[in-house]
């Protein structure tokens, strides 16, 4: 690869980069519609938006059945009776796990800001969906992984250190410090891919680069386009 | 009264004007009129006030000099044009000559002779005089613009009465002119400017000899060129830039005259490196174009074309991207005043060019024609600037049918070349041909508009075919991911069917079809979104095809019971029900098509799906889709509209409803059936109400006999009732409210559908029939099972509504329950009934009949119970009894608009952070959400509760039973809302704190609740950090 392809990188639209298909139950937010039926939600969501007015109808009707029912309890409960009747089947049902997954990872890093081109990571494909990895499945309380493979867009790129600092402070403001974080150029992207490796990874000058506030000013820079 | 104006007067106003003349010119004006009237009158002659101003005119004091002669040229300005004879005229013209000496007096001098001009008896032998006067005596580049202004008046005032007789003259002629082109020389004042402009114009246009002046002539005006002025903050005459700008360009284009040197230096001017000049160049240049003749255009049309390939090629007007335009084809606004747009400018003017050509010569516009295009021949072999050429050859076509089809010719081929297309030159060849359909809708219209006969001949017409055949393979021959270039397709099909006069009917159809089968299959929005729009698009001019091809073909795709699904489409896709009905919706919405048409075909369709079992959700699905298009659409509704579907469904639909057991076991459904009735009723005709009651009470008390039993049919008899006119009379209803409270407190295992519908009834029968006396005749406040105390609430809410004085000591009663350990806490929840917004309530426009509501009855009520609220909670030490205040203060809140309650935001926030910590879901998210509008509206009454607020949403944060997912994330989003809206110096010693408590919702099992974590934290680590740049 040449100098020239570095000035005209390949670009992918904004919108083709991969993303979560969106999962329209997920839309339900606003207390009101917490009790409709979850089917009956979906069946609505649609065929009209979770503010048009047969929604909010249903909703109400559910909550005011509910209320019926609470106050037809005839025990009193000094707690409090309607989240005592319904907690359990809510909780089950809307504490369903979301689990942290490589397109999560993809989300967060992939607008993060070329430092030389007014781009993010995800457009210039430095970032790859296929090319994060995740490792959690043991529970909250135990350790887990995350692996980035970022491609730098030459094989000399002298800013892909800097480009992996840049993820590196992403992740680890934005993960719990149960993650492990591990980031590695893409095996036979770059020159010197070993140093660049052991340079991205190294505890102590990854915590050194962090003191520098100049470093520290280009990164906050490149991470302000994320969302 | 003639005689009353004495000598002594005179003198008195003189001195009194010359006092005056610099200080004050209202008074000094008023003076001058008072004695021009006089001499007018002839009580006192002219000769007199110049024999009386000799000393004050020869005085050696500048200032005396000029107050004098001021004094006799304002008078000389008022006096009318018939007074003064011939003689008078030239004594004075003399005198003033003399005067032109005296550069001192220079202005009122000018002044003089300008009112001297329109003297009746100023002759033309005193023009000639006047002008060589001008020619040799004034040199303006001496005087300042108020002097100079003179100057113009005189030569504009000469050239206005003298006019013919200098075209008889043409010494006289050459004369005016010579001396116009001395005294506009080296002008610099705006106003002076506007005046030289117009004067320049109407010589070049009006007098004769113009060539041998014409060179100079236009000296004087395009050494201003290009003008830019920016009129001083005092402009006391409010000439702006652009006023100087059209004045000089129309000078410019005043006569063809000027034709070598306008476009000579024009195009010199082109090469500007600022936009600004280099538009009002090309603004200029096409006016020039405009004005000129044929035979101009012919002789300039090459060197202009070249001076402009550079503009037109290079053309960078930012454009919204195609899939922006798909996404709101309605608000394509032409582009804002002011916004400068070379490349579309210099593209009228080859279209200019193209208009003065084929109205010359035909033969002329072919050389001009083909010049241009076979410069682009290459670049259509190399795909290279081809918008830029397409644009410009449209620009060309544009004009005539002529010509449009002289461009057509050349260009459909060209671009037809490629036989074999991929994805990408598929989208180019579209993109390409976009100019050409705007070009035609320009020539011959846009549908619905004004037809033009000639559309039948044109070329493009010949292409029909084969650009259908582009377009259909594009839609429907490539993949699903080819989304631009679909979208594409779809907006240029759209596109066609503007085109006046395009297509035929079958076309059409086969459009409507492609739109109707990609918007059911396609998961992309855009092309969604651009389907929506061509098909609502053709739905304004043929609606009947529309309703052919589309609406039917949907109804028939929907199945007739469950069995039947999935739907498929040309045997691959699988299309869901609700897609279907999605659509249905969508297209209604906005351009209110077809509304009628819809409801009627489901209704049509529910009644065949009520025949097979096991269809409840499809039938609810369907039920939906009825409600909602008439609440999106009943504001539109006219009577006969609506008296035509209630004819058309109602009496099927209300016995599907209550006798199908899919609709009236299903809670849902009934209600939402029940709802539609209510839809239908509510703007049917008034008159008619009366007789509606009696039958609706026949089937219902008489038939189905709803107050002997309870009945869940009472939801439709509710809702009917609820959409009849409240002075319709109903005897029975003080029988039947009893009736229902009875059957409420009787009835032990009332299930709790009826039980909330005869609740729901009882509310309604107090707000619009029951009257207040009754209700306490029947009420027994001295009950307090939870039954009564809900029937006494719901009864209230009608009341309230209504703003009745009882409803004041039913809320009073329930409030004062509030404090009782037993019970208080469900009259708690019970206060939300009283705000809630029910659909039987619902205000429609132009509908004013149906119940009692003040407008501002949640204000009165808020208002009422707020102060005590929390009045009472401060007063109460017992925990639980304060939670019941929270609880139902929080719940009134969530129903009311923040504006109304804002005020008492002062009182209420230490409550609603009591209310974080109250063990109810509901409570906290009410208080929660209420937190969060105050922080956005007015942070300054957080600020000092932050403190204990952080805290407490921090606390939040931990998953519990009572901190859901939207409690922990309005919680998060407070936090966010608190870095942009508290002071610095409040936030900056809890940051560390703060961030490192955030680190649970990091880990937190909800996606949603993540994010917005992450959203948090970052705010925090950059508070009170200095924006890097």
């Amino acid at each position: 690869m040449s100098e020239f392809i570095n000035e005209n990188p390949d670009i992918l639209d904004e919108t083709l980069l991969p993303s979560r298909k969106e999962d329209i139950t997920n839309e339900l937010f606003g207390d009101a519609l917490g009790k409709i039926t979850h089917e009956r939600k979906r069946q609505l969501l649609q065929i009209g938006s979770v503010d048009s007015p047969v929604l909010k109808n249903i909703g109400l009707l559910d909550k005011l059945l509910n209320q019926q029912l609470s106050l037809d309890e005839t025990v009193p409960d000094l707690t409090d009776i309607e989240t005592a009747t319904e907690s359990d089947e809510n909780t089950e049902e809307e504490e369903e796990e979301d689990p942290i997954d490589a397109q999560e990872i993809y989300d967060l890093i992939a607008h993060i800001s070329d430092p030389e081109h007014p781009l993010t990571l995800g457009q210039l494909a430095v970032v790859n969906l296929a090319d994060i990895e995740v490792h959690d499945t043991n529970g909250k309380d135990k350790m887990a992984e995350v692996i980035v493979r970022i491609t730098p867009t030459i094989t000399h790129c002298s800013l892909a250190t800097l480009i992996g600092l840049g993820i590196r402070v992403r992740l680890e403001r934005s993960l719990s410090p149960r993650f492990r974080i591990t980031i590695l150029l893409k095996k036979g992207t770059h020159q010197s891919e070993n140093q660049v490796n052991k340079q991205l990874n190294d505890k102590e000058r990854v915590a050194a680069a962090c003191e520098n506030d100049q470093l520290l000013g280009v990164v906050s820079k490149m991470l302000s386009t994320c969302k | 009264m003639a005689t009353d104006y004495t000598e002594d007067k005179l003198k008195a106003d003189i001195v009194s004007f010359m006092a005056n003349a610099k200080v004050n010119t209202s008074v000094a004006d008023k003076l001058a009129n008072t004695i021009a009237d006089e001499v007018t009158r002839k009580s006192i002659e002219l000769l007199r006030i110049v024999i009386f101003l000799r000393e004050y005119l020869t005085s050696d004091d500048d200032s005396t000099r000029q107050n004098a002669l001021s004094c006799l040229s304002c008078i000389l300005e008022h006096i009318s044009p018939a007074v003064l004879k011939k003689n008078d005229v030239s004594v004075i013209f003399d005198f003033y000559q003399s005067k032109m000496e005296d550069s001192g007096c220079m202005k009122e001098t000018l002044q003089g002779i300008n009112s001297l001009v329109l003297m009746d008896c100023f002759y033309v032998s005193h023009v000639e005089k006047l002008l060589k006067l001008l020619g040799n005596d004034y040199q303006p580049t001496n005087f300042l613009a108020a002097t100079r202004y003179f100057g113009f008046r005189i030569m504009d005032n000469i050239l206005i009465k003298f006019k013919s007789q200098m075209l008889g003259n043409l010494k006289l002629n050459d004369l005016y002119i010579e001396t116009f082109i001395l005294v506009a020389t080296g002008e610099k004042d705006p106003r002076n400017l506007l005046i030289s402009f117009r004067l320049n114009s109407d010589i070049s246009t009006g007098l004769r000899n113009i060539d041998s002046f014409k060179e100079e002539l236009f000296d004087i005006l395009f050494c201003y060129f290009p003008i830019m002025f920016k009129p001083p903050s005092n402009d006391p005459y409010k000439i702006t830039n652009n006023d100087l700008k059209l004045a000089l360009r129309s000078a410019i284009t005043a006569t063809e005259k000027f034709e070598e040197d306008a476009f000579g230096n024009l195009l010199d001017k082109l090469a500007a490196s600022s936009p600004t000049v280099k538009n009002d160049t090309i603004l200029t240049l096409k006016a020039c174009v405009d004005t000129f003749s044929g035979t101009s255009s012919l002789k300039h049309w090459l060197p202009i074309w070249d001076a402009l390939k550079f503009e037109i090629l290079n053309g960078t007007d930012p454009e919204p991207s195609i899939l922006d335009t798909a996404m709101d084809t309605e608000n394509q606004n032409s582009r804002p005043e002011g916004n400068i747009s070379n490349y579309s400018d210099s593209l009228s003017i080859i279209t200019s060019l193209s208009s003065k050509l084929i109205a010359l010569d035909e033969h002329a516009f072919d050389k001009f024609f083909n010049h241009i295009f076979d410069e682009f021949v290459p670049n259509f072999e190399q795909d290279k600037d081809l918008k830029q050429c397409c644009d410009l050859l449209a620009s060309i076509s544009k004009v005539s049918l002529q010509t449009f089809n002289k461009v057509m010719k050349k260009v459909i081929p060209v671009l037809f070349m490629d036989k074999d297309l991929d994805a990408s030159k598929q989208k180019l060849l579209i993109l390409n041909l976009a100019p050409f359909f705007s070009a035609y809708i320009s020539l011959f219209g846009e549908t619905g508009k004004e037809i033009s006969k000639f559309h039948a001949k044109n070329e493009l017409q010949n292409h029909k075919d084969s650009i259908l055949m582009v377009f259909s393979k594009a839609l429907t021959g490539t993949s699903k991911n080819e989304v631009t270039l679909r979208t594409l397709a779809i907006i240029q099909f759209t596109t066609l069917v503007k085109m006046s006069g395009f297509l035929d009917s079958e076309e059409i159809a086969m459009i409507v079809q492609y739109f109707t089968e990609t918007i059911l299959t396609d998961e992309n929005k855009n092309i969604y979104c651009a389907c929506l729009e061509g098909l609502k698009f053709i739905s304004v001019f043929n609606e009947s095809i529309i309703y052919e091809v589309s609406l039917k073909y949907m109804l028939h795709l929907l199945p007739d019971n469950e069995n039947m699904v999935p739907i498929t489409l040309n045997n691959t896709d699988i299309v869901p029900i609700e897609r279907v009905l999605k659509v249905i919706l969508d297209f209604t919405t906005s351009r209110h098509h077809l509304v009628k048409e819809s409801i009627v075909g489901l209704a049509s369709k529910l009644n065949l799906i009520v025949m097979h079992p096991n269809c409840s959700d499809y039938c609810f699905l369907i039920l939906s889709c009825l409600f909602s298009l008439l609440q999106n659409n009943i504001d539109e509704f006219d009577q006969n509209v609506v008296q035509f579907l209630k004819e058309s469904m109602e009496e099927t639909f209300l016995q599907n409803s209550l006798k199908n057991d899919m609709i009236y076991l299903d809670d849902h459904s009934l209600s939402l059936a029940a709802g539609v009735l209510f839809q239908l009723n509510i703007k049917s005709d008034v008159s008619t109400h009366q007789s509606e009651l009696i039958t609706y009470n026949k089937c219902f008390l008489d038939e189905e006999r709803i107050f002997d039993s309870a009945q869940r049919s009472i939801v439709i008899y509710s809702r009917l009732l609820a959409a009849l006119d409240k002075n319709t009379s109903f005897e029975a209803a003080n029988d039947i409210f009893s009736k229902a409270i009875e059957l409420i407190k009787n009835n032990e295992a009332l299930p709790t559908f009826e039980s909330l519908n005869y609740l729901e009834f009882l509310a309604l029968l107090s707000n619009k029939w029951v009257t207040e006396s009754y209700i306490e005749s029947v009420l027994d406040l001295t009950d307090t099972s939870i039954k009564n105390l809900e029937i006494i609430c719901w009864i209230n809410k009608g009341l309230v509504m209504k703003n009745s004085v009882l409803a004041t000591k039913l809320t009073d009663h329930l409030f004062s329950l509030l404090s009782d350990e037993k019970f208080g806490n469900k009259v708690a929840h019970l206060f939300e009934v009283l705000v809630l917004d029910l659909l039987i309530f619902q205000r429609f426009k132009k509908v004013s009949w149906n119940n009692n509501i003040r407008l501002i009855y949640k204000q009165k009520f808020f208002n009422h119970i707020a102060q005590k609220m929390v009045n009472a909670f401060k007063s109460s030490d017992n925990m639980t009894i304060k939670s019941n205040y929270l609880t139902a203060v929080s719940l009134v809140l969530k129903n009311t608009p923040s504006n109304i309650t804002i005020s008492y935001i002062t009182d209420l926030l230490p409550l609603l952070l009591q209310a974080l910590e109250l063990e109810n879901i509901e409570v906290r998210i009410s208080s929660l959400e209420t937190l969060k509008n105050t922080v956005n509206q007015m942070s300054q009454l957080v600020t000092e509760h932050v403190h204990s607020l952080v805290p407490l949403l921090l606390n939040l944060l931990v998953p519990s039973k009572y901190s859901n997912v939207n409690v922990r994330f309005l919680s998060l989003e407070i936090l966010q809302t608190l870095t942009t809206s508290v002071p610095l110096n409040y936030l900056i010693p809890m940051k560390n704190e703060i961030i490192s408590k955030l680190q649970i919702g990091l880990d937190d099992s909800k996606r949603r609740v993540r994010k917005q974590c992450i959203d948090t934290k970052q705010a925090y680590l950059e508070l009170g950090q200095v924006p890097f740049e």
